[in-house]
């Protein structure tokens, strides 16, 4: 028995975790993929009938799925794009700050730490065209006022701009982290040579940070496609369906219609989306490290 | 030796938390009267004849309303009287709804009493077998409890199949409440009858400055709200003997165009995105002179500490395209069911008997609510503290009423948010083809939906 344990002790010692990753992560995934083959309803009577595909082809003739797999991908790639050139143009200045650099840090990073569900509700207060902060700014500069969330038009953007405030930092955050990281050699290098401040960021600084800001944001990017307190806290996808993203549909069918087998069917369908983001990342980890060593 | 100490610690700590956290409940707010003895089950010691559930505890999954702060606020005397402990958890009206989706889907045996909507949940919960049959119960509290004492209509809607599921709580109408110093500035001291003089008074307000009406314009939320202008119009969501949606009809075009007007044209530059609470705080702040909304809310534009217009609110029925086609909703908003996995359905039974109790219902009119009992409504003490202009329209209105204010079927909530849709079309200034269209394409949305319903 003792020999049997010595022999196998690495798997037995990885045992508690493998048992915990099946009963808590292949288990749901398997019971969410044999419901989205059912057009189950949550009915306690009910049998669980089995449809095959039929859940994800309606999906696919669906007009309401492609605009909100739309406005998630754009949402996403919209977002992150400008959080990572804001990210990185703050990262770059707190690096520049030689005093009181814990306290200008905490500062930048409490959108992130702030529950969004609570950012929801109180940009949604400062968003109100009436009594909201946002419009009073406006008016007080003499520039026209918007409808932000009351519109179909301007709710998008006035989404991704909130996402902007509250993530920009996490970027900040592991850019930072990758600046504190590199040497001073070749800056000083740099500096003998001639080398001015723009040249530096644009020839040396970001590109020896370009494997930390490519992982900050396909990080950033999986996050941003999954987006729902934000959504559901300011405009539960509306007005109408024109804020909904594949988070807030699959929501809806879920629990505001029960159609459970529809939901899971959409669910496995963004499971797969996230997964290729997922797989690209650590595609271009490896390439980075390749390149990089 | 330190170092040792102070892992061993750190480490009871982190098993501490961990324990706790495990041992976490749900609800968004949970209240005991008094200690708990025992959580599901059977009745333990401590029970007697006339105590025979005593040492139960009974969980109650509310919304917020003034009859749920009315029996909070009494519980204990239940408590003492049965040994019975009833604990309240209150949410939100859609998170109340996915609750009990998600308790009743995995068997329910987490609930006991719940609170829904029956308009839009009655159909849904009674076919998917989430609520107690409560025939059998009723008959036993015989005379005393009175169920025949419910109006018609409210049973009607709180029964399937002639067998009772839910007992009627709360009913709410539509009407308008309006600021009589801003109307009576522009020389109107009520609320016109039809639609063409109701847009002539949102002129005069508005050329005097103000903004003239709150109105719900957030899509889901706006169906209901709209249901009285589209009955105004002789339209309405399904014929319910035919079972044929009516969205694509002539009726239900106008009335969408009139009530995007009417939002667009009428109310503040937020009613996208408006809800009750919205309108309410508009009318309350003085935002606007006018709100149609339901009359459950009334209580708040009263508030001497939290309302600017306190002192001056009139009361109107909602107006039609004639003064006889004016048909507001009047509604059973909430009621009181059995969840039919509950282990403690007679313990159940004997709190929502108590809660719904002539008595009880008398006290939570008096508190702010309105009732659904004849007999409370017949008591003068029942209204002393509403005011008279409200009883007056109240009256007008059930006489006129419509008793749904949103699709009646078992898909309603689908067919609520495709509804909603074309409300905001409608407020957004779609062209009449446009909204037509999409009319079309809702009507034929739902027909799908009342049709797989009926061939069930």
């Amino acid at each position: 028995m003792k020999r049997w344990v010595n022999k196998h002790i690495q798997h037995i010692f990885m045992a508690p975790t493998i048992i915990f990753v099946l009963a808590l992560v292949t288990f749901p995934i398997v019971y969410t993929i044999r419901i989205s083959m059912s057009t189950w309803t949550m009915g306690t009577a009910e049998a669980i009938d089995f449809v095959g595909l039929r859940n994800y082809v309606e999906f696919l003739k669906d007009e309401r799925f492609w605009n909100a797999f739309g406005r998630t991908i754009s949402y996403t790639l919209i977002a992150v794009g400008v959080e990572m050139v804001l990210g990185v143009a703050i990262a770059l200045l707190i690096s520049k700050i030689k005093k009181r650099t814990n306290i200008v840090r905490t500062v930048f990073l409490l959108p992130m730490v702030a529950t969004p569900v609570a950012v929801g509700i109180l940009w949604k207060l400062m968003y109100d065209p009436t009594i909201g902060v946002f419009n009073m700014i406006l008016s007080a500069l003499g520039l026209p006022t918007s409808s932000w969330l009351s519109s179909s038009d301007s709710v998008f953007s006035s989404l991704i701009i909130m996402d902007i405030w509250e993530w920009t930092p996490m970027i900040m955050l592991m850019v930072f982290a990758g600046i504190s990281g590199l040497g001073d050699d070749m800056f000083e290098s740099a500096k003998v040579d001639g080398a001015n401040e723009r040249q530096t960021i644009f020839k040396i600084t970001l590109p020896l940070l370009a494997p930390t800001i490519l992982m900050a944001v396909l990080l950033r990017m999986i996050d941003a496609l999954k987006t729902f307190d934000q959504i559901y806290s300011t405009t539960s996808g509306g007005p109408g369906y024109s804020s909904e993203n594949l988070n807030i549909l699959s929501y809806r069918y879920a629990f505001e219609y029960f159609y459970m087998g529809k939901a899971c069917a959409l669910l496995m369908i963004f499971f797969l989306v996230v997964l290729a983001f997922a797989l690209l990342y650590l595609v271009a980890k490896k390439w980075i490290e390749r390149r990089y060593q | 030796m330190k170092k040792r100490m102070f892992s061993a610690i750190l480490c009871v700590i982190m098993v501490v938390t961990m324990m706790s956290g495990c041992g976490s409940s749900g609800g968004t707010e949970t209240t005991k009267g008094t200690e708990g003895t025992t959580t599901g089950g059977d009745t333990t010691q401590g029970s007697s004849d006339d105590k025979p559930y005593a040492g139960t505890t009974v969980s109650v999954l509310c919304a917020s309303t003034p009859y749920i702060e009315t029996l909070r606020v009494n519980i204990s005397e239940f408590e003492e009287a049965t040994g019975i402990t009833v604990e309240f958890d209150q949410y939100e009206n859609e998170q109340l709804s996915n609750q009990i989706a998600v308790n009743a889907a995995a068997g329910g045996t987490e609930l006991d009493v719940v609170l829904y909507r029956p308009i839009q949940e009655n159909l849904s919960f009674i076919s998917k077998g989430w609520l107690e049959n409560l025939d059998s119960y009723i008959e036993t509290a015989g005379d005393e409890y009175d169920y025949m004492d419910y109006t018609d209509s409210a049973r009607e809607i709180t029964s399937k199949d002639g067998s009772a599921y839910g007992i009627p709580l709360v009913t709410e109408r539509g009407i308008i409440q309006y600021n009589t110093e801003m109307l009576a500035e522009v020389g109107y001291d009520s609320i016109p009858e039809t639609y063409d003089e109701f847009v002539e008074l949102c002129e005069k307000l508005k050329e005097a400055g103000y903004t003239p009406i709150g109105l719900r314009g957030e899509g889901n939320a706006a169906v209901t709200q709209f249901s009285s202008f589209l009955y105004g119009f002789g339209g309405d969501f399904i014929d319910l003997e035919t079972g044929k949606a009516l969205i694509n009809t002539d009726e239900f075009v106008e009335a969408l165009q009139f009530y995007g007007m009417l939002c667009a044209e009428y109310s503040p530059d937020g009613v996208l995105n408006a809800g009750w609470e919205e309108t309410s705080n508009w009318f309350t702040q003085e935002q606007v002179a006018m709100r149609a909304d339901c009359d459950s809310q009334y209580s708040y534009a009263l508030d001497e500490n939290n309302s600017l217009v306190y002192d001056k609110v009139g009361y109107g029925v909602i107006p039609g395209e004639t003064a006889d086609s004016r048909s507001p909703f009047s509604i059973v908003a909430w009621s009181m069911g059995i969840s039919s996995g509950s282990k403690n359905k007679e313990a159940s039974w004997e709190f929502i008997k108590w809660a719904t109790s002539k008595e009880m219902d008398l006290l939570a009119q008096q508190e702010g609510n309105f009732s659904a009992r004849n007999s409370t409504w017949a008591d003068e003490s029942s209204t002393e503290n509403v005011p008279a202009g409200l009883i007056e329209v109240i009256e007008t209105s059930n006489a006129i009423a419509v008793p749904y204010d949103r699709p009646y079927m078992q898909n309603s909530a689908e067919a609520r948010t495709a509804i909603g849709e074309l409300i905001t079309k409608a407020i957004e200034g779609a062209a009449e083809d446009e909204l037509r269209a999409t009319c079309e394409d809702v009507n034929t949305t739902v027909q799908t939906l009342l049709d797989s319903e009926n061939a069930q």
